[in-house]
């Protein structure tokens, strides 16, 4: 007999590891035993707990569990839980109307092109400034490669280079690896001038925030004047997207005929929480800069 | 060891264990009270046969697991005392050749001891546990844990005075082998 029990004593204490290692839905069992441990030990713990009143009774005014410190405690866990709760409740709301707000300003906007508004959480940030930037959508959410971002309906942001099935890269426009961009220059007073009549340009990020191109003296361009993408290679959808704003024009002294002129994008991706990604509809989606899946 | 022996005292002492410690409760330093069903198995730890002290140690600790627990949950964490009494019947189990086992002090010391390796292995089970699963009932961290079982351990050291004395007058009706020293502090 003792030497069954010496041999089971193994296996029970490995059941017991595993036991007390197995999720809380596994341990339904012990429910169990602990209800027939509760039956049988019950009515003597009543009366071993009259027995304790009676030793030593609770002082007036703080009967009941408000007396048992581990009770207070999870009460004031539970506070503390709900508070933060609250406070997360919160900012998904105002989060939730900001995203209510970009998208609604892509529906009201005209636009020519039937797009999709996304609303896309700015995630991972790249350490080096106007890097790449992790968006919380993917292709799951009907994000292809090319797709463009935009803030406030109209300012382009830039455009998303890779693709997974939760998440994409979103390229800044700024950013010093993009590739050139094709814009045309408005007078800021004459926002109506055709765009055969606009001055053109082809901007090459400078990885500071800013984009930079030649253009023609003759041109008569001033700071403030609206920089708006007209570019090819880019969808559609991102065709007259305001690109930024002149910050500069510079004289060019290794070409006196050229001016070289410094475009800083009003937003950047650095300062924004969210994007809205134009999405083309299928029937619409051309091919340049990539097309919906 | 009389198992219907242990049976009875082992009853009498989880009933109070489970209702009348209140009593004994030291709210000002964080609501501890003392572990009797540990003052118990270390009774019986310094004087049954070894594999008697492991069954009766690894009984008692599943009874205490089984006990209501201080947090609602929907099911009860087997382990940590069942696993942690054994492993402190275990200790007992080495030390008592070297100890006089029916010294009042003895069972205070070797109770303080049996609880601290309680404490070490429930301690450890319970963190590693939490790491996957956090719906584990720790203490707040491992180290809180740690520190409340490590003052229930000390208190229920100074509770094994009188109640360890108590046992030891029970001690012929156990039906141990060995261990027949006078008894004294």
């Amino acid at each position: 007999m003792r030497f069954s029990s010496q041999r089971i004593l193994p296996f029970v204490l490995v059941l017991t590891l595993a036991l007390c290692m197995a999720p809380g839905r596994a341990l339904g069992v012990t429910n169990l035993l602990a209800e027939i441990m509760n039956l049988v030990l019950g009515p003597f713990a009543i009366a071993g707990n009259m027995l304790g009143q009676w030793l030593r009774p609770a002082p007036l005014g703080l009967e009941g569990p408000v007396n048992d410190p581990e009770y207070v405690l999870h009460l004031q866990q539970e506070r503390d839980e709900f508070e933060r709760l609250y406070v997360a409740e919160q900012a998904k709301v105002d989060a939730l109307q900001q995203q209510l707000a970009q998208a609604q300003m892509i529906a009201s906007a005209q636009m020519h092109i039937p797009v999709r508004p996304l609303v896309a959480r700015v995630g991972v940030r790249s350490s080096t400034p106007h890097g790449t930037v992790t968006l919380s959508r993917g292709s799951n959410h009907g994000v292809y490669v090319g797709a463009v971002a935009a803030y406030n309906a109209v300012h382009l942001l830039g455009r998303v280079i890779e693709v997974s099935r939760l998440q994409c890269v979103f390229q800044p426009l700024a950013n010093k690896d993009s590739p050139l961009v094709d814009a045309i220059i408005l007078p800021r007073d004459q926002r109506d001038t055709p765009t055969s009549r606009a001055a053109r340009v082809q901007l090459q990020p400078k990885g500071d925030g800013t984009l930079r191109g030649d253009v023609d003296r003759a041109a008569i361009i001033n700071a403030g004047d609206i920089v708006k993408l007209l570019d090819d290679t880019w969808p559609p959808a991102a065709q007259g997207m305001i690109v930024g704003h002149v910050e500069s024009v510079e004289s060019k002294e290794s070409e006196p005929l050229r001016n070289t002129i410094v475009v800083r994008p009003q937003y950047h991706i650095s300062q924004v929480a969210y994007v809205t990604l134009k999405l083309e509809m299928e029937d619409s989606a051309t091919q340049p800069g990539g097309a919906p899946r | 060891m009389r198992w219907s022996v242990f049976a009875i005292v082992s009853f009498i002492v989880i009933v109070l264990q489970l209702s009348v410690r209140e009593v004994l409760t030291l709210h000002s330093i964080g609501a501890i009270s003392p572990d009797l069903v540990a003052c118990l198995a270390t009774f019986i730890a310094l004087f049954a046969p070894r594999t008697t002290v492991l069954w009766a140690c690894w009984l008692l600790g599943l009874a205490m697991d089984l006990a209501p627990a201080a947090r609602s949950m929907n099911w009860h964490l087997v382990g940590p005392n069942a696993l942690g009494y054994v492993f402190g019947g275990y200790l007992v189990l080495h030390m008592r050749a070297m100890v006089f086992r029916r010294r009042m002090l003895t069972t205070a010391l070797l109770t303080f001891l049996f609880l601290l390796a309680v404490a070490v292995l429930a301690t450890f089970l319970l963190t590693l546990r939490h790491w996957y699963l956090p719906d584990t009932p720790l203490h707040g961290s491992p180290l809180g844990e740690f520190w409340l079982r490590l003052k229930i351990a000390l208190y229920s050291g100074v509770a094994a005075l009188p109640f360890g004395w108590l046992l030891q007058l029970t001690v012929a009706f156990w039906g141990f082998t060995g261990g027949a020293s006078r008894r004294g502090w």
